[in-house]
C-alpha cells in the first residue's frame, strides 16, 4: 500500500494555522484599504498606478495655478478695458468740443475757453492712462515706476509685454505698452490734444486736419479695446477649460488611487464569511484522536 | 536449545517491548516539541547460531528478539532542501523589509512626498511671475526651494539610517552565527562520544539540527555528515564547523553609508563577511546576512544614486534657466541651487539653496536697458523667466519625469521582491509540512503501537509463565513415580 503524505496532528494544526493566517492577512489588507480609502499606499502596490497618481496630483495643482493665473489676467484685462473706454469717452468729448469750435461762430475768447477745457481733458486722460493694477501701471510695460506717462504726456515705461500662463501651453498677453495704445508712428493722442489746444489759441485753420488725426487715434483705441475684449474671451474660455479639466483630473486620480467602496465592502464581508468558515472547520478537525476510543 | 534458553527468549521480548513502550512514551511526550523527530525501536529477530557443529548441532529456532538501535525518522533529502529554501527565504525577507523602508522614506504617492513639494516649488515660481515686485513672495519661493532641498536631504538621511540598522543587524547575525557554530561543535563532540559508546543520542541530534537550521537562516550553509554522527558545515565552500572545531566569521568594511560609493562610481569599499583568521571573503550567498549585504552594498546605494540624479537634474536645469534671466535690480541671474560639498554635480544629500537675497531671483526675461547717464541697468518687472521656470519641471525629461521614473522603478523592484518572497514562503511552508509529516509524531499511530507493544509484552510474560510451569512440571513432578 502506498501512502501519499504522512499526516500528523501537528501538520494538521500548522496547515490550518497557515490557512487562518492567510485569511487574516487578506482581511487586514482589505481593512487597511477600507480605512485609508486608498488602494495604492506604497509604490509596490502598483508602480504604474503610483506614477499615474503622482502625475494627476501635479496636474491638479498646476491646473489650480492656471485658474489663479487666469483670475489675475482677467483683473488686468478688465482694468485695461474700463480704462480704455474711459479714455475713449474723454477723447470723444474732446472731439465734440473740437467740432463745436469749428462752426466759425466763436470768437477767440470762446476758443481759448475750449482750449482750457481740452487741457483739463488731456490731464484727465493722462491720469487714466497711468491707471494701476496691484500698484503697477497697466500701460507701463515692465517698468518699476508708478506711472506710464509723465505730466507732459511723454511715455516713460518700456515696450515689454506681460503675459500669464492660463492653460497648458497657452499664455495670454495681459498688458499693452502705452506707447502702442496711445501713440503709433507720428500719431500721438496726448501730443495731438496739445496741438489742438495750441491751434485753438493761435492757428484755428489747422483744426480741420487735427480732427482727422484725433479720429485716427480714437480708431486705434477702439481697436485695442476690441483686442483686449478678445483676450478676455480667451481667458474666460481657459477658465472654463480649467474647471472642466479639474473634474476630469480629480476623477482620474480617484479612479487610480481610491478604492471602489461597495466592491471593497463586499470583499471584506466575503472574507469574513470565509474566515468564519475556516475557524469552524478548524475547530471540528482538531478534536478526535484514537485516544478517545481506547479503553 | 536448552529448556532454560526459552526463559531468555521470553526475557528478551520483555526487554524489547518495554524499550519500545518507553520510546512510544517519549514520542507522545514530544508530540509538540519543535524540531523533534519521532523515534523508532529497530527490532531484529535473534536467529541463533548459524555456524554448523557436528557434535552439538543446533536444533532450536530463534533465540528471541534484539534491540539493535533506536533511530530517528528523518528524510535527509527533505532536510537539506529545507536548509537551502529557508536560507533563500531569509535573504528575500531582509530585501523585502529594506525596500519597504525605502518606499516609506520616499513617501509616494502622497501629500508629503518630494513630488508634492516640487510641485509647490514650481507653483511658487508662477506666483512670483504674477507679482514680480513683491519681495515677500520671492522670499516664500526661496523658502519653498529650501523645502525641496530639505526633502531630498532627508530622504538620503533616511536611507542612511536604514543602512545603519542593516549594518548592525548584519553584525549581530554574524556574532550569533559564531556562537551557534561553537554550540554545534560542542554537540558534535558529545554526540561523537555517545555514538562511539554505542548509544543513540537522537535528542541531541535533534537539538543540533535546529541549530544548523538557525545558521542556515543566517548565512546559508551546506551540511556534510561526518563519521560517528557528527556534521560538518560549509559556508561558500570553506568549513565553518568541522567536527568539534569551528572557524569564526567577521564583518568588515565601512561603517557609514557615506563611505559606500554610488554603483556607477565603483564597487569598493563595501561591507563584507570574511573569515576572521585568514581575512578571505566568505561566500555568503543565502540567509539574512546575504539580504543585508545586498541592501548595504547595492540596494541603498542604487536608490541614493537615483536621488542624486534627481537632485542634479533639479540643480542644473534650474540654475541654467535662472542664469538666463535678470533679477529685480537688472543683474543677470546667479545660481539658485548650490551644493555644500562641491557643485555641480549636485548630490541629494547635500544640495541646498544658494540664493539668500529675494531680490536676486531672476524672474525677468527682459534684458534691461542701460541708463546712458549712469551706465547702470534699468531694472524692470518682467515675469517671463519665472513663467518658464514654472514649466521647467514638467518638460519631457525634466525633474518630475526623472523622479517619477525612480518611484516607478522602486515600485517594480519592491513588487518583484514581494512576490518572490511570497512564492518562496509558500515553498518553505510546503516543505516544512512535508518534513513535519515525515518526522512528526502521529498520536493515533503511537496509540496503535502502544497497544501492539503492550500485547506483545503481555504475550511474552505469558510465554515465560508457560515455560515456568513446564519447568515446574519437569522439576517437581518428574521422578516421583512410586513415592
Amino acid at each position: 500500500m502506498s501512502i501519499g503524505q504522512r499526516v500528523t496532528q501537528r501538520t494538521i494544526t500548522s496547515s490550518m494555522m497557515n490557512g487562518l493566517q492567510a485569511n487574516l492577512d487578506r482581511m487586514q489588507d482589505l481593512q487597511a484599504q477600507l480605512s485609508s480609502g486608498k488602494q495604492i499606499r506604497r509604490p509596490s502596490d502598483s508602480p504604474v498606478g503610483t506614477v499615474a497618481a503622482m502625475t494627476y496630483r501635479s496636474e491638479i495643482q498646476r491646473n489650480e495655478q492656471y485658474g489663479r493665473n487666469a483670475q489675475d489676467a482677467l483683473g488686468w484685462l478688465a482694468t485695461a478695458d474700463s480704462t480704455l473706454s474711459n479714455i475713449h469717452k474723454e477723447a470723444d468729448k474732446a472731439n465734440q468740443l473740437l467740432m463745436s469750435s469749428m462752426n466759425g461762430a466763436l470768437g477767440p475768447d470762446a476758443l481759448s475757453a475750449i482750449a482750457t477745457q481740452l487741457e483739463g481733458i488731456r490731464d484727465g486722460m493722462i491720469v487714466e492712462a497711468n491707471k494701476t493694477y496691484l500698484n503697477r501701471p497697466i500701460f507701463g510695460g515692465t517698468t518699476t515706476d508708478r506711472v506710464a506717462f509723465d505730466a507732459t504726456g511723454a511715455y516713460v515705461g518700456n515696450s515689454a509685454v506681460i503675459s500669464r500662463t492660463v492653460g497648458p501651453g497657452s499664455s495670454v498677453a495681459i498688458s499693452m505698452p502705452g506707447n502702442t495704445v496711445f501713440a503709433s508712428g507720428s500719431s500721438d493722442l496726448f501730443a495731438e490734444i496739445d496741438a489742438i489746444v495750441d491751434h485753438l489759441r493761435n492757428d484755428p485753420a489747422q483744426l480741420q486736419a487735427d480732427l482727422g488725426k484725433l479720429a485716427t487715434s480714437m480708431e486705434r483705441i477702439r481697436s485695442k479695446q476690441a483686442e483686449i475684449g478678445a483676450r478676455q474671451n480667451r481667458v474666460e474660455t481657459e477658465v472654463q477649460n480649467s474647471d472642466d479639466r479639474k473634474i476630469e483630473l480629480t476623477s482620474g486620480l480617484s479612479s487610480v488611487e481610491d478604492i471602489d467602496l461597495p466592491a471593497t465592502i463586499i470583499q471584506v464581508q466575503m472574507q469574513q464569511v470565509a474566515y468564519q468558515a475556516a475557524l469552524g472547520a478548524t475547530a471540528k478537525a482538531i478534536q478526535p484522536s484514537l485516544v478517545d476510543f481506547l479503553r | 536449545m536448552s529448556d532454560f534458553g526459552a526463559l531468555n527468549t521470553a526475557l528478551s521480548a520483555l526487554y524489547a517491548h518495554r524499550r519500545a513502550l518507553e520510546v512510544t512514551g517519549q514520542n507522545i511526550s514530544n508530540a509538540n516539541t519543535d524540531g523533534y523527530s519521532r523515534q523508532r525501536v529497530d527490532l531484529v529477530a535473534d536467529a541463533g547460531p548459524t555456524l554448523p557443529a557436528i557434535h552439538s548441532p543446533w536444533t532450536g529456532g530463534g533465540q528471541g528478539v534484539d534491540v539493535t538501535s533506536v533511530s530517528r525518522t528523518r528524510d535527509g533529502f527533505l532536510e537539506s532542501r529545507a536548509l537551502a529554501e529557508h536560507a533563500s527565504l531569509a535573504a528575500l525577507d531582509v530585501e523585502k523589509a529594506t525596500l519597504a523602508r525605502v518606499e516609506e522614506a520616499l513617501g509616494e504617492p502622497g501629500d508629503s512626498g518630494l513630488q508634492r513639494i516640487m510641485d509647490e516649488y514650481w507653483m511658487m515660481w508662477e506666483q512670483v511671475s504674477t507679482n514680480p515686485d513683491l519681495i515677500d513672495m520671492r522670499g516664500s519661493l526661496i523658502e519653498k526651494g529650501r523645502e525641496v532641498t530639505d526633502t531630498l536631504n532627508r530622504a538620503v538621511q533616511n536611507f542612511s539610517s536604514i543602512w545603519d540598522s542593516n549594518r548592525e543587524l548584519l553584525k549581530a547575525t554574524i556574532d550569533d552565527v559564531n556562537v551557534t557554530a561553537s554550540g554545534i561543535a560542542q554537540l558534535n563532540a558529545t554526540i561523537q562520544t555517545a555514538v562511539q559508546g554505542g548509544l543513540s543520542p537522537n535528542d541531541l541530534m535533534d537539538q543540533r539540527d535546529q541549530l544548523v537550521m538557525s545558521i542556515a537562516e543566517s548565512v546559508g550553509v551546506r551540511v556534510v555528515p561526518g563519521e560517528d554522527g557528527v556534521v560538518n558545515l560549509f559556508v561558500g565552500g570553506s568549513p565553518l564547523v568541522k567536527g568539534k572545531y569551528t572557524e569564526k566569521l567577521q564583518v568588515v568594511g565601512p561603517d557609514a553609508f557615506g563611505a559606500i560609493p554610488n554603483p556607477s562610481v565603483g564597487a569598493s569599499p563595501h561591507v563584507a563577511v570574511v573569515w576572521a583568521q585568514s581575512g578571505r571573503t566568505a561566500g555568503v550567498t543565502g540567509g539574512s546576512a546575504a539580504g543585508n549585504l545586498s541592501a548595504l552594498n547595492s540596494t541603498l546605494p542604487t536608490y541614493r544614486e537615483r536621488l542624486d540624479q534627481v537632485a542634479n537634474k533639479l540643480g542644473t536645469s534650474v540654475n541654467t534657466l535662472h542664469e538666463s534671466g535678470y533679477d529685480l535690480d537688472g543683474a543677470p541671474g546667479e545660481d539658485f541651487f548650490g551644493d555644500s560639498v562641491v557643485g555641480p554635480p549636485f548630490f541629494a544629500a547635500s544640495i541646498r539653496v544658494a540664493l539668500t537675497d529675494p531680490r536676486k531671483i531672476a524672474a525677468s526675461d527682459v534684458a534691461p536697458a542701460i541708463d546712458p547717464g549712469t551706465g547702470l541697468p534699468v531694472r524692470n518687472l518682467g515675469e517671463g523667466n519665472a513663467r518658464a521656470m514654472a514649466l521647467l519641471g514638467n518638460q519631457t525629461g525634466g525633474v518630475n519625469h526623472v523622479y517619477r521614473s525612480v518611484v516607478a522603478d522602486l515600485g517594480q523592484h519592491a513588487g518583484a521582491v514581494n512576490s518572490r518572497s511570497g512564492f518562496q514562503a509558500s515553498v518553505v511552508q510546503t516543505l516544512d509540512g512535508q518534513r513535519e509529516g515525515f518526522s512528526g509524531v502521529n498520536l493515533d499511530e503511537e496509540m496503535a503501537n502502544m497497544v501492539a507493544f503492550q500485547h506483545a509484552y503481555n504475550g511474552a510474560a505469558r510465554y515465560m509463565s508457560a515455560i515456568d510451569e513446564m519447568l515446574d512440571t519437569l522439576i517437581n513432578r518428574t521422578g516421583t513415580v512410586g513415592r
